[in-house]
């Protein structure tokens, strides 16, 4: 009995931190197999590149808890950094104003659709796909949108104090505010209790139409931020390349970081140390020239394993 | 419900991981400018005459108008790249200089509206059509309609993979064997004094013609000249983005020791250059970058000195096919295949070549 209640025990803490071990796996072994990985310059390009998908993981970490989906978050970070660099080509501050405001309304709408009216959340979200990547190229007349604007350039591409980059703190902040609203405040249960069973949530007087559009379009002003933090490194918009398979990659981090596809507690620690870890096989590969392909196979094969660790918990439940 | 939905989800999300690098869930499609040009998935349109002999009794008797007569119907496949944008303009701008009668439709990339489009366009009276496919095999219905009344059909950037001289006259493409050549050759000239060539190829979407054709030309100046050394072989999707950072990150594993970058397209070389200015390399100098398309920002690039060359894959080339349906009229048979003729563009001659931008 003892044996067996020590084994569920090493499952349980594999199933919770599977994203962490396997990322903190991968750190250690590209320390020794990779040419000059460490560095501050590998630092700084790691989390330059992987502060993307992390940001728009959060939201879709969010959205997974509740029992949903969110595919159209690439397009959504189209929409508003095209929409954006057009308001930073005609200076006008209000343009990119309203790129927000018009990406998080999209949001806002998918979450009224999914939680009002009872549609299909991959459906939901697939009609937005399609509606933003189209007015992004409608906006943009299909090319991608240049500007210059070297401070703000500057301001991302540099370093700050010292050697650490901007993205770093964007993204320490982002994971601050979401943990703490899903973890130390009555959001975290509510998207629970709503994911786990949503008419037994609304039965208990939890607003569960306001959870819903809450976490969609929070998904969307992520994925702004995101979309953002694409154009602004090369000073350029590109309606048809920007937040290309985003939405792929933010599921698998959410995956591998444990939050549950048919929802529940969202897991924002998992989904970051996810995010980390595909962004580290992406780098790793590049690094080492190792074919495309063979990266995607390996992506594949980390999402398997995390999902088998999730799975081993679930069933011995 | 959720289950079997959550079930199909993983699968989905899986499949899309491993199996395909560009378009997974897509609709639309995510390729940028201009590498999407010319036969997009279709690999046997790029070399119709080889394996197009018909019996002499197969070929259609094509009925040309006389010059003053001439319609022009244009079936444009999509306008949702600048590239295929400025390939319609290009096609109204000569038509109307040559003051030929056109029109233009758009099918926005939807098959079945390309073949009522070219149906309208007989309607219309137009007794030359000209198709930039959106399909190489779909398209057959519209050849056939238009087979049945004698109407010469051009087919232009993309092809179909029908029989020519029997479903199409002609086929007008860009080669991109040619230029992934011509960028081989400029980065073999330029490094000439170096014993061994490091290498770093950035590749497009994989799959599309475009990116297989543009290594293959490059590939085989590579292995001609016997000095090219393959340090780095990386997709970055066409984007500028991933362009920058997968160049950021084998900057760094490399050590910086890479002597020339090659990109697929101009989008790519543009994010490459970022890279490389911030990790202090001067372009000309340390290394060299050239990226394939030929667009004004990357004209404007060579000028300023952040790209070496690059190699045009022009969308005007609308005087060649005028040129071509004018020869038709004149009673001339024409060749089943054109290759557009691209040029590298670099410091020495960007002057003179700006116009060929898009």
């Amino acid at each position: 009995m003892t044996k067996k209640k020590g084994i569920t025990l090493d499952l349980a803490f594999f199933k919770k931190n599977i994203a962490l071990i396997l990322f903190l796996a991968l750190l250690i072994f590209n320390i020794f197999a990779t040419n000059n990985f460490l560095s501050w310059i590998t630092f700084n390009n790691f989390f330059k590149q992987v502060s993307r998908v992390c940001l728009v993981s959060l939201g879709m970490s969010l959205v997974i808890a509740t029992g949903g989906i969110d595919i159209s978050v690439g397009s959504a970070m189209a929409l508003g950094s095209v929409l954006a660099a057009l308001g930073i080509v005609h200076e006008s501050p209000l343009l990119i104003l309203f790129s927000v405001i018009l990406v998080i309304a999209f949001g806002c709408l998918a979450g009224t659709a999914v939680s009002k009216f009872a549609i299909l959340p991959m459906v939901a979200t697939l009609a937005l796909r399609y509606v933003m990547r189209g007015m992004a190229k409608g906006i943009s007349g299909a090319a991608n949108v240049t500007y210059t604007a070297p401070k703000l350039t500057a301001f991302f591409t540099q370093p700050v104090i010292g050697r650490v980059p901007v993205h770093f703190f964007i993204l320490v902040i982002a994971v601050v505010v979401v943990y703490i609203l899903v973890n130390k405040m009555k959001l975290g249960a509510r998207i629970e209790a709503y994911g786990n069973n949503p008419v037994a949530a609304r039965n208990c007087g939890i607003n569960t139409v306001k959870i819903v559009i809450f976490c969609y379009a929070v998904t969307g002003a992520l994925s702004w931020a995101a979309g953002m933090l694409e154009a602004v490194v090369v000073s350029s918009a590109h309606p048809s390349t920007i937040g290309t398979d985003m939405e792929i990659d933010a599921i698998a981090a959410t995956l591998i970081g444990g939050t549950p596809i048919d929802g529940g507690y969202p897991n924002i620690i998992g989904t970051t140390c996810g995010a980390f870890l595909l962004q580290l096989i992406s780098m790793m590969c590049n690094m080492n020239n190792v074919s495309y392909p063979v990266t995607l196979m390996l992506k594949a094969c980390i999402v398997l394993a995390a999902l088998y660790f999730h799975g081993i918990g679930k069933r011995s439940r | 419900m959720k289950k079997v939905l959550a079930l199909i989800l993983s699968l989905t999300m899986i499949c899309s991981l491993t199996a395909c690098g560009g378009a997974s869930m897509e609709g639309e499609n995510p390729a940028p400018e201009a590498e999407t040009e010319a036969p997009a998935e279709d690999t046997d349109a790029q070399e119709p005459a080889e394996d197009a002999e018909p019996a002499s009794g197969d070929a259609t008797e094509w009925v040309w108008p006389s010059k003053e007569e001439l319609h022009v119907g244009y079936a444009q496949a999509d306008l949702a790249s600048t590239w295929r944008t400025v390939e319609s303009e290009d096609m109204q701008r000569v038509a109307d200089e040559r003051g030929y009668k056109i029109t233009i439709v758009n099918a926005e990339g939807d098959t079945e509206q390309q073949i009522s489009d070219v149906e309208s366009l007989l309607a219309q009276g137009c007794n030359v059509i000209v198709i930039t496919a959106v399909d190489g095999d779909a398209i057959q219905p519209a050849l056939d309609k238009c087979k049945e009344k004698g109407v010469p059909v051009i087919m232009k950037a993309r092809g179909s993979n029908g029989v020519p001289g029997v479903d199409y006259v002609t086929f007008f493409s860009s080669d991109f064997v040619a230029e992934g050549r011509y960028a081989g050759e400029w980065i073999a000239k330029a490094c000439a004094d170096k014993e061994t060539i490091k290498v770093a190829e950035i590749q497009g979407i994989l799959g599309g013609t475009d990116v297989r054709d543009r290594s293959g030309g490059f590939h085989e100046v590579a292995d001609k000249e016997g000095n090219f050394d393959f340090v780095v072989e990386q997709t970055a999707n066409f984007s500028r983005t991933e362009a920058q950072e997968v160049a950021a990150n084998v900057l760094q594993s490399t050590g910086g020791e890479i002597d020339a970058f090659y990109c697929h397209n101009d989008e790519m070389a543009l994010g490459v250059s970022l890279a490389c200015q911030s990790a202090g390399l001067k372009v000309n100098e340390d290394v060299y970058i050239v990226g394939v398309d030929g667009m004004y920002e990357t004209f404007d690039a060579i000028k300023d000195g952040t790209i070496s060359a690059t190699i045009t894959c022009t969308p005007k080339f609308a005087e060649q096919v005028f040129d071509g349906i004018e020869a038709g009229m004149a009673g001339e048979t024409l060749e089943t295949f054109y290759a557009i003729e691209d040029v590298p563009v670099d410091a020495t001659n960007v002057e003179e070549n700006y116009d060929l931008g898009f």
